[in-house]
């Protein structure tokens, strides 16, 4: 099998580079992860479970450009950026970064192709890490994927005892990858990688059916007593992909950009006549947890939940969507 | 004709003011949209004596107070209160929660009685407020944009999440995490969440959003270690006259 060796995981990241193609990859700032561009291989660190934010930003911008215009008399001047993304590698995410492209694709994919996203899903290679540690916050197993899931990879490493990575391919870009950088990989005999163990402590699939049945559930209101509004869980999601559209003018001239936007904020639903029909924090909690195992099942045949757990984890209420999933009554109550 | 536009001062520091004239590189430009006609921060004349815009700095503390910007109020056709003293009582406020013949004769001494004071109110306690500009002292980028909205006629877009969001973005390390308190998670963003992004805590000084979870948020505090009445002083330093401070 190809191998990965701990050593040579610098030399595979110049490589990349030197081969002039961007990389995103974890770094550490004031003691904790994040994925970032990053210029030297040098700058990478890899945490033991995967980073504060999630790669989507990378393919999802928090706010960009999708037209500029300029009004002179009687007409307007509209100028669109072009929609063309250099090569990038994304390394070290795991698989519940991933797989949540795989999820978005649906949504970005649906009545009108989103050009950007596409654009940038084209142009990545995606390297995960599977994991050989969880924490308490991890729940991939309960919405049906495995800490060495392949879904919306292209390469994938499977930690080694020794502490190097044995390589799979995923995809026909995965394999062109491999075949690329074959001098930073070596050659050894197969051995079992070390995986970890992840306990299912919900089932996101029945959930969905006693959601559907229990819409006027006093679930959300116990949990959104505590939520904040803050928004974190939305920013960290991987899967979360709402946003709006904004202009903003300087006299006759201006943008319009699209930006990340939040169930968890009153003014989410807010219409222009002042009614707003998500008024209270019960009934956005609600929309958040319908729309990911109940709404989006039903559209795309895909859970939008990939239990990473940055939703729990990055909360400073400790509120995440598995507190609800495990307050779902079983099947036999 | 290029709106006329006045500054007026009642109980405040004057800063956001001073932050208008910081605005050292729009300033002509704003020159060539609106003519200043009153501004004692800034200009030795009164130009005029009619004007179509009135920023407000300050909040509402005396009997006086309150005749003047009642006749300012029916003088103008835009109203604009301007900072945290104006919009939300700010530091002001915090007499409030004193008896005012105490604070009377803290501040002025023995001749305390022939100073007048009332409980400070924000502006629009008093009177109508079309629009309103946040922060102690406010941001030149809310400026401009409220200032370009009412030149252009369209609703300003003002923040109204709380400073977690932009904090987040700033991808700043949770003040909550380094031992500290913060009122964050409830006060209005729009600041880019300046003092965490300098190692500081948020001390709500742009007033809390429309939907804030107070409770949720005194139930934090309370979990930090911090007693009833220190969860208070905090909330009371700029938002004495909200319900949560109560």
């Amino acid at each position: 099998m190809k191998v990965l060796e701990k050593s040579r995981m610098r030399d595979l990241l110049a490589a990349i580079m030197a081969a002039g193609s961007r990389l995103v990859a974890p770094v550490e700032r004031e003691g904790s992860h994040r994925f970032a561009w990053v210029d030297s291989a040098a700058e990478v660190r890899l945490p033991d479970i995967t980073c504060d934010n999630t790669i989507k930003e990378f393919f999802f911008p928090r706010a960009e450009r999708l037209l500029t215009y300029k009004r002179a008399a009687n007409r307007v001047d509209i100028t669109a950026p072009a929609v063309s993304e250099a090569p990038f590698v994304v390394f070290g995410c795991r698989p519940c970064d991933a797989a949540a492209l795989d999820i978005v694709d649906r949504v970005f994919n649906w009545d009108s192709p989103d050009k950007t996203w596409n654009a940038r899903r084209e142009a990545a290679t995606v390297v995960t890490i599977a994991c050989s540690r969880a924490d308490e916050y991890c729940f991939c197993t309960s919405v049906g994927l495995a800490p060495d899931s392949r879904t919306g990879s292209d390469v994938i490493l499977l930690p080694l005892e020794s502490g190097d990575f044995a390589v799979e391919t995923v995809t026909d870009k995965g394999r062109a990858f491999v075949e690329k950088y074959a001098a930073s990989l070596s050659d050894q005999k197969d051995t079992a990688a070390k995986i970890a163990s992840v306990p299912q402590k919900a089932d996101a699939t029945a959930a969905a059916k006693w959601l559907k049945a229990n819409f006027d559930s006093g679930l959300y209101a116990d949990a959104s007593e505590r939520c904040l509004g803050c928004g974190i869980c939305t920013y960290y999601c991987p899967t979360c992909h709402c946003f709006d559209i904004q202009d903003e003018a300087d006299g006759l001239s201006g943008a319009r950009l699209k930006a990340w936007d939040s169930c968890s904020f009153a003014l989410f639903t807010k219409h222009t006549s002042g009614h707003n029909p998500r008024a209270d924090r019960p009934s956005r909690w609600r929309q958040r947890i319908m729309h990911k195992f109940s709404y989006y099942p039903d559209l795309f045949g895909v859970i939008s939940c990939t239990g990473c757990g940055r939703c729990g984890r990055m909360c400073p209420v400790d509120l995440g969507v598995l507190e609800t999933l495990t307050a779902i009554p079983g099947e036999d109550t | 004709m290029k709106p006329k536009v006045a500054f007026f001062s009642f109980t405040s520091c004057e800063g956001c003011q001073l932050m208008f004239l910081n605005l050292e590189d729009e300033l002509l430009n704003l020159l060539g949209a609106v003519e200043i006609v009153k501004f004692r921060e800034a200009m030795k004349e009164v130009t005029s004596d009619e004007y179509d815009v009135a920023f407000i700095e300050g909040s509402i503390t005396t009997h006086s107070d309150i005749e003047r910007i009642k006749s300012i109020r029916e003088k103008t056709k835009i109203l604009v209160a301007f900072g945290a003293c104006a919009t939300i009582g700010g530091i002001n406020a915090i007499k409030n929660f004193q008896p005012l013949e105490d604070v009377r004769k803290y501040v002025y001494g023995e001749r305390w009685d022939f100073y007048d004071t009332v409980p400070t109110m924000q502006v629009d306690q008093v009177v109508k407020v079309d629009a309103a500009i946040h922060g102690c002292p406010v941001s030149k980028k809310e400026m401009l944009e409220v200032i370009t909205s009412l030149l252009l006629g369209k609703t300003p877009n003002i923040p109204d999440y709380p400073v977690c969001v932009e904090c987040k973005l700033a991808e700043n390390v949770c003040v909550f995490d380094k031992g500290m308190m913060c009122l964050g998670p409830v006060t209005r963003a729009g600041c880019g969440a300046l003092c965490p992004s300098y190692g500081n805590k948020c001390i709500g000084c742009r007033g809390l959003i429309t939907d804030p979870n107070t409770n949720a948020q005194k139930d934090l505090l309370e979990e930090k270690g911090l007693s009833v009445a220190e969860v208070l002083k905090e909330f009371r330093m700029f938002d004495g006259l909200s319900e949560v401070s109560k």
